[in-house]
């Protein structure tokens, strides 16, 4: 995930950067580091891992959740900018363009969105296929579900009827929020069946 | 043979150095009296010149030889020129040789020397002297090496310091601001309200900085209209602006009005049209035209006249410390030029060394059996060989020159290499 963070700066962020890619540096040594800590096990479910399905699954799942975590980076960095520009403090030289963060979000949640979508639906079917009854009770599932509304109803808003801003940049920094929940709180703390990763 | 680099000197004033009575006489204020000068140059024993008079310095950089009495010489040119006796300047010159002079040229050329420092001319005025002199041909080698440096020098301080922000100005800030949240104001919409002397110059120099379409709007249609013409914008009837505020990214405001003209519910009105579009106001009226409370609102960014001379004051200060970060990079260049002048000194060993080795090679091949040289393809390949070979074994005697042109010893390293491969008509 830090390689598709990193990958998507580089491939977008081109031109001004002053000042982001500090906060995409932190995050993705903080995933790295986080995969190298966690307890790592692996998952049960005979023939569950085998074929193209699921590789399509995790892969898609990654690359999704690559692109919302770029979108946070920029969004998180246009509250910043809007911050200091609100304080009328200096010049500000050096600094990314409000303009420049917003576009580069909205083109990391372009990407991040469709293949999230690709992944949540693979893996809905795969687990009708080879888990008898599915996974709809298992909190991950769910709070993959409600993460998908909530980036539906974001990138609705930017892509459907053209908004940006603050006030996006901050449902954007907050949908991040709650995908590090979803993807670590919940294994963390609840278990079920993503419980390993 | 070994050249030194103090043959590079410079003789000048300027206004640290002499009054302004003085300066005059001995500028060449205009392009007639620079050739006049510049033809002189030529019939003296100086080698390459250059001729630099602005209203604050007058300087000779020229190129010259090894005379007992440089300082003299030059400034006998000087008084020949201008028909002034010596002893009248001679007290108010500076002469600099060698690093001195280079590092003084790349200062002026940084705008380091001047009297405003940063002021942007200098490097333009360095430039037509330079023109000048190259068209007289009193440009040779050297000299055209050292200004294109200084050009270079120049530019560079520009681009990596904040120096060339000279114009500490409200407008200038308000500009660099705009860029802030729009990135380059590219097609960017301006509405001006009011028409002003300060709101003309604010959009002159964001329509400079590339802004798009401008839009100006005054109680008085006429003055609107002249604005807009003098600022090729367009303009808009004054009761329709607050619709217009939908659709522009930067709004000017400067009216005589007594009280705001631009309140609170009139832009949250309009907010939800904008789709959270950043909207930049610049309030340069006193009194204000726009209630301060609108800077509360989200997307909305508002800098009254307050805001942008504290921004500008700030700056000013900042300039200082710019100035010893320009000071750095000349010191750079200097150190840059004075290596590059140093490599000077091995070239010809090099290529001495070079044609030594060719013509053993040649030599050699001669000896090569008929049979294996007649077959183009064996002669091709042994050719390839050899100069193979030649190169290989000359790669760390070049490198060896190389270094000693770096660390200070080219001549004796260029000494050394000539005296081991028996180069030259001395040994």
């Amino acid at each position: 995930m830090s390689l598709i963070l990193v990958g998507l700066f580089l491939l977008l962020g081109k031109g001004e950067k002053g000042g982001l890619e500090g906060v995409v540096a932190l995050l993705a040594f903080s995933f790295m580091l986080g995969a190298s800590l966690l307890p790592s096990k692996r998952i049960g479910g005979e023939g569950l891992l085998e074929g193209v399905w699921f590789p399509l699954h995790s892969v898609s799942c990654f690359v999704g959740m690559g692109g919302f975590a770029l979108s946070f980076c920029s969004s998180l960095t246009y509250l910043l900018q809007d911050m200091r520009i609100k304080c009328k403090k200096g010049y500000l030289v050096g600094y990314p363009s409000l303009e420049f963060l917003d576009r580069l979000s909205l083109y990391s949640l372009g990407i991040g969105f469709p293949f999230y979508t690709l992944g949540i639906i693979v893996g809905a079917v795969l687990a009708k296929r080879s888990i008898p009854g599915g996974l709809w009770d298992d909190p991950k599932t769910i709070g993959a579900g409600l993460l998908w509304l909530l980036y539906a109803f974001i990138v609705y808003r930017r892509f459907g009827l053209g908004w940006r801003g603050r006030r996006l940049s901050l449902l954007t920094v907050m949908g991040f929020g709650l995908l590090m929940f979803v993807f670590l709180g919940i294994n963390l703390l609840l278990g079920g069946h993503h419980a390993a990763f | 043979m070994i050249r030194a680099m103090n043959e590079i000197v410079l003789l000048g004033l300027n206004h640290k150095t002499a009054p302004l009575e003085l300066r005059e006489k001995l500028s060449f204020p205009t392009e007639e009296d620079l050739r006049k000068g510049l033809l002189l140059l030529k019939t003296s024993p100086v080698e390459e010149g250059v001729i630099l008079s602005t209203c604050n310095r007058v300087e000779l950089y020229v190129v010259l030889g090894a005379y007992t009495d440089r300082r003299g010489l030059l400034e006998g040119v000087l008084s020949r020129m201008k028909g002034v006796p010596r002893e009248e300047f001679s007290s108010c010159l500076y002469y600099k040789e060698g690093e001195e002079a280079v590092r003084h040229l790349f200062s002026v050329a940084s705008s380091l020397d001047s009297m405003v420092v940063g002021e942007p001319q200098i490097l333009g005025q360095l430039k037509e002297a330079y023109g000048l002199a190259k068209e007289i041909g009193t440009v040779g080698f050297l000299l055209n090496r050292l200004f294109q440096r200084a050009f270079f020098v120049g530019k560079r301080v520009r681009r990596e310091t904040l120096i060339g922000d000279g114009d500490v100005s409200v407008s200038f800030v308000a500009v660099e601001l705009a860029k802030r949240i729009f990135g380059d104001l590219k097609g960017k919409r301006v509405l001006v309200i009011g028409a002003g002397e300060m709101c003309e110059l604010a959009a002159k120099h964001l329509k400079a900085a590339g802004a798009g379409e401008i839009f100006v709007t005054n109680r008085t249609w006429q003055r609107a209209l002249e604005l807009a013409r003098q600022i090729q914008g367009q303009a808009v009837p004054f009761e329709g602006f607050r619709e217009m505020l939908k659709d522009v990214d930067v709004v000017i405001s400067s009216t005589g009005a007594p009280s705001f003209i631009l309140k609170k519910e009139d832009l949250s009105r309009i907010l939800k049209a904008r789709r959270g579009a950043p909207l930049f106001l610049i309030d340069l009226a006193v009194p204000r035209d726009i209630d301060p409370e609108v800077h509360k609102l989200d997307d909305v960014y508002l800098y009254d006249i307050d805001d942008l001379e504290g921004i500008a004051l700030e700056n000013a200060k900042e300039r200082l410390q710019e100035a010893s970060k320009a000071l750095q990079i000349v010191e750079e260049e200097v150190k840059k030029f004075s290596d590059w002048y140093t490599s000077l000194e091995v070239v010809p060993t090099i290529k001495e060394l070079k044609a030594w080795a060719e013509a053993i090679r040649k030599r050699e091949m001669e000896q090569v059996p008929y049979e294996f040289k007649s077959d183009p393809v064996l002669r091709e390949a042994m050719e390839r060989l050899s100069e193979r070979v030649v190169n290989k074994l000359l790669h760390p005697v070049f490198c060896f020159l190389k270094k000693g042109a770096l660390n200070g010893n080219a001549k004796r390293h260029a000494e050394l290499v000539r005296w081991l491969f028996g180069l030259g008509k001395e040994d």
